[in-house]
Formats: structure tokens, sequence, C-alpha cells
């Protein structure tokens, strides 16, 4: 060292670096609390300016942020290290300027990220002013008042306080910006959570330096500095959570991404205090195999990322042929109601003219006519009741059924379509049976028209698939459960598990339905359950298989 | 960025430079500062 420096006295170690720097003086914990911020701060600092592709201001900016914060930290280091006095005292009188400059930009950074355009010319002016004092102050006592060569430290010029209105200043216009922009009816919601976050970092920022500049001053104790890296931790933690949950500044970063460099980062900068070798080499196997396994890490989570986004790409477009394929079916379903509109009235005046017909009303027809108007008058019957059919779904589907609900007795009413059924059902060999098992009075709660439309269904469906045999029809209830049932058992085709699955389906008929040339749309079921959804209940079908007959069951709320 | 802008920018840029670079030459190259460690021994 030459001898015409004047020299830090405390600087008595030997192994000084380079003449310059000497360790032994500084905290033990500096470089782990210095070096890791320095190299986050950076990182993200370069990693945004590098990837953001649209109004590249706020990155550029919040680089400048971070080089000067790393300068902070450095010049603090500085201090800490340095041997020859002058450089010393130079770092000290550098503090105001360089924190003068970072605060500076942290406000011009904070202000493009929640306007989303450049500070106004006004407003760059009005920061310009405030740097003019302290470039004016920096060589002068104003600034550094006394250095002391016994441990390098200097007291602050009265100018130097200057520092905590500007840090003042600062917070309070971040803090107004934020609560004016929250107030900006043009604002989207997301971004109003944006940037109250950054700003709420910043503040965390500027409330840092100056509580650990501020206690440094008055206590002495100038260690309380080695914590002022965790503003900036905070402010860039924040930025981090904005772009992995907001895609902040327009790019991506993965959560496993940032917590993978943060990890390295924090394994890394023990390297910085540890003394034993054993450990040292640990550290750094610990810290290599660390980064080994995240960078698989991060490329595995990378490759599912990309899987997920393709998947929601695809469930997008799924979603607009579904929309595309609901509206043509709405379509579909308004041409058959209108379709089917137009064909009932003329099926209600042959009906009614073929029975006329029939029972000899135009006078006494030969027997072969009198056969052919019957039958006009059956097919008509039935396919009036294929056009009921239709338009009942395209009613439900289109949401237009409407529903009178009142209180009536489930029982009475199954007994007496069970009457009416009976005598057609005797005519095709099948004996009808009723019997109830009611501990209530069987008073349900629904409409009584649909009620004795899904009866009447359900009943006309089981003598279809009965060629001779029984109907079972029963009336039971489940108090606890608040339900009415309406069994209907018959000894008829049956059907398999198979067959059971889509017989509630649109157009869904039994498996044997066509060999056996029963008539039918296949909508009968279907619309009878979607009216007993609508009203509370459901209908369910049972059968050992073919050939073992079948159980339907209508389930009723019970009245309350 | 408009032409205003830049001025102001490139003008304070340029007058922080020249204010370190005197407060480097008085402090390091001419070694101009106050210091009290005669004082204190002294008192010593």
């Amino acid at each position: 060292m030459p001898h015409d420096i004047l020299l830090c006295s405390d600087a008595t170690h030997p192994d000084v670096m380079l003449g310059l720097f000497d360790f032994t003086i500084a905290p033990t914990l500096l470089l782990y609390a210095y070096v890791p911020a320095i190299f986050l701060s950076l990182l993200m600092g370069f990693f945004i300016a590098r990837h953001q592709t649209s109004f590249l201001l706020p990155s550029r900016l919040f680089l400048l942020t971070t080089i000067f914060f790393s300068l902070y930290l450095v010049n603090d280091t500085l201090q800490w290290i340095a041997i020859p006095a002058p450089l010393v005292h130079f770092s000290w009188q550098l503090i105001l300027l360089i924190k003068t400059l970072l605060l500076l930009l942290c406000y011009y950074f904070v202000y493009t990220f929640v306007v989303g355009r450049d500070l106004p010319f006004r407003q760059k002016t009005f920061l310009a002013c405030l740097l003019v004092p302290v470039l004016l102050i920096l060589p002068t006592t104003l600034n550094i008042a006394i250095f002391n060569l016994t441990d390098c430290e200097s007291e602050s010029g009265w100018f130097y306080y200057y520092i905590y209105i500007l840090e003042a200043v600062m917070a309070t216009l971040i803090i107004h910006l934020i609560v004016t922009h929250k107030t900006a009816k043009d604002s989207a919601v997301s971004h109003s959570k944006q940037a109250r976050l950054l700003g709420s970092g910043a503040v965390a920022f500027i409330f840092f330096l100056f509580a650990t500049d501020f206690i440094g001053e008055y206590t002495g104790v100038f260690k309380i500095l080695l914590i002022a890296p965790i503003g900036m931790l905070i402010f860039l933690m924040l930025i981090a959570f904005l772009i992995v949950r907001y895609n902040a500044f327009n790019m991506k970063l993965l959560a496993a991404q940032a917590l993978i460099v943060i990890i390295v980062t924090l394994v890394g900068s023990q390297l910085f205090f540890i003394k034993s070798t054993t450990n040292f080499i640990l550290t750094t196997l610990t810290l290599l195999s660390t980064a080994i396994a995240g960078y698989y890490l991060v490329r595995s989570v990378k490759r599912e990322v990309k899987q997920r986004e393709e998947i929601q790409e695809l469930a997008k477009l799924l979603g607009k042929a579904n929309d595309r394929l609901t509206k043509l079916d709405q379509q579909k379903s308004e041409f058959v109601s209108i379709a089917s509109h137009q064909l009932r009235s003329p099926l209600t005046s042959m009906m009614g003219y073929a029975s006329m017909l029939g029972d000899g009303s135009y006078g006494k027809l030969p027997v072969k006519a009198q056969e052919a108007a019957v039958r006009i008058e059956e097919s008509s019957r039935l396919m009036a009741q294929s056009v009921e059919d239709y338009l009942n779904v395209s009613r439900i589907e289109a949401g237009h059924m409407q529903y009178n609900l009142s209180d009536f007795s489930l029982r009475d009413q199954a007994s007496h379509i069970t009457d009416d059924i009976r005598p057609l059902a005797l005519r095709r060999g099948v004996v009808m049976l009723f019997r109830t098992d009611l501990s209530s009075t069987g008073v349900v709660h629904a409409d009584k028209g649909k009620t004795e439309q899904i009866i009447h269904n359900l009943i006309n469906n089981a003598l279809k698939y009965t060629p001779q045999g029984t109907i079972t029809v029963i009336v039971r209830d489940d108090v606890p459960l608040k339900k009415v049932y309406v069994d209907i058992t018959d000894t008829g085709i049956g059907m398999s598990e198979e067959t059971i699955e889509h017989l509630f389906s649109k157009f869904g008929r039994g498996k044997n339905a066509n060999s056996t040339n029963i008539h039918g749309t296949g909508l009968g079921l279907y619309t009878a359950l979607k009216l007993a959804e609508a009203m509370g209940g459901a209908i369910t079908a049972h059968s050992k298989g073919e050939g073992e007959g079948s159980r339907f069951t209508l389930e009723l709320p019970l009245a309350s | 960025m408009d032409v205003r802008s830049i001025i102001l920018i490139c003008g304070m840029l340029l007058a922080t430079i020249v204010t370190v670079a005197a407060t480097y030459y008085q402090t390091i190259v001419l070694g101009d500062f106050e210091y009290y460690e005669i004082a204190e021994e002294e008192s010593e």
C-alpha cells in the first residue's frame, strides 16, 4: 500500500485485497445480505427488460432502478471494506446522489406502469428540480460535514436530511397515484390490483431505505443498513407475483422458475459467509444439485403448462362449436314446434271426420268403408300423439313448458287412469291390477295434468311391450323421505342393462321396439322424465333382463 | 418520448456526471476533505 494515501485506521488485517479492500472490517453477514439482493434485482431487471414486448418504458425504468439499487449496495459495501480514506469518504458523499436517483427512478417506473404512459414533461421537470440541489451540494460539507479517520465514518451535513424529505415526497406521490388510479373509471379491475400491489412494494422499498438510514444515522449502529435490501426483496417478490398471476409487463413467468431462482440464490449466498472448507464444499454441491434439479423441474413444468395451454385452446374451440350446436338445436326445436303446430290442426279435423264417418253420423257406411274409417281415425290418433310428443320436447327444450303446481291425491289419480285403460288392456289380453301401500294420504305437490300425462305414458308403454300377462300399478310412499311412488310393473318383454341406460335419452327406444313393430317416437319416456324432474320428482326403470318384465317407478314429492 | 424530455434527461445526466467527476476530483485526487482523527488523538 502506498504510504502517502491516508488509510482508515481500523484496517489492520494483513490480507488486504488489491491493497484497497479489507473484508475483515465488514460485518459477517454483509455479503450474505447484499450479494443475493444485487443478484436477484439485476436478474429480475434484465429478465423483464429482455422479455417485455410492448410499451418498453416501464421495463427499462425498472432495469435502471435495479441497477441504481445495486450501485447503492455496492457503494455501501465500499464504505465497509475500502481502506483508503478518500475512497470511503467519496462513497459516503455518493450516498445522497445514488439514493436521490433511485427514488426518482422508482417513482418514474411506478408512474409508467400504473398509468401506462410516459411521465408528463411538467412532472419530469419537477423531478429534475428535486435533483438539482443534490448536484449542487454533493461535494460540499453540507452533504458530508466531517469525516472520521478513526473508524472511517462520516458526520452528515445538515443538507443530508433532504433525503428524508425526498423519501416522504416520493412515497406520498406513489400513494396518491395508486389511490387516484383506483378511482379512475376506465381502469380495469385487475390492473387496479396490479397498481396497488406494485405501489405497495415501492412504498415498502422506500420505507426500508428511510428506516434503516434514519436508525443508522441516529444510533450510529450502521449494521442496521444490512436489512435495507429487505424492502427491495418485497418489491421484487410483488413484481414476480404480478408477472406470475397477472402476466404483468405482458410476459410469462412460472412460479416454479421464480422459486428455483430464489432457492438457488439463497443457497448460493451462504457461500459468502462460510469459513470451513467442508461446509463450503457441501454447500457448493447442494447449490449445484439444486440448480440441476431446478432446471429439470422448470423444464417439466413448462411442458405441462404448454400442454395445459393447448388443452385450454381446444376447450375454447370446443366451447365455440358447442355454442354453434346449441343455436342449431334451438333453431331445430323452433322448426319442429312450428311444423308440429301446422300438422296438428289438419290432424284434428281428420280424426273428427273419420270418427263421425265411423259412427255413422253421415249415414251408414258399408262394412269395409267403416273399417277404413276406423283405421284412418286410429292412424290419425297415433300421428297426433307423435306430434304432441314433438311439441312437448320442443317446449321443454325451449323452457316454455308451464307447470301449475297444486296438491292432489296421486292414489286417486293413478286409480282412475288404471280404470280408464283397463278395458283396452283386457281387449289385448292383459290384466291390470291396482294396489296401494300408503302410510300417508298420498297427496303430492305437482302439476295434475302433467302427472296424468306421465302415468298414462308409463302404463301405455307397459301395455305396448306386454303382449299378454299382467300390469300392476302400485302407489306407495316413504314418509321420512317425503316421497310418493307409483310402480308400474309388467310381465312383458323386459330389457337389458344396456337398453335401460339409453331408455330415457331422446329418441331412445327399447332394443326390441323396432323388431316387435311397436309404434312410438322414442320421445315419450324422455318427455315423461323431463316433466317429472321439473316437478321435483324422477322416473327410474328396472328389469331383470329380456323376457323378465319391467318396472317403471314415478317418484313425486309428498305435499307438506 | 418528446424532444423536450430528451433534452431535460440528457441535461440532468450530464450534470450528474460532471458533479460526480468534480466530487471524485476533489475528494480522491486532491484529498480535500475535513477529518478529525488528529483532534481525537490529541484529546486522548
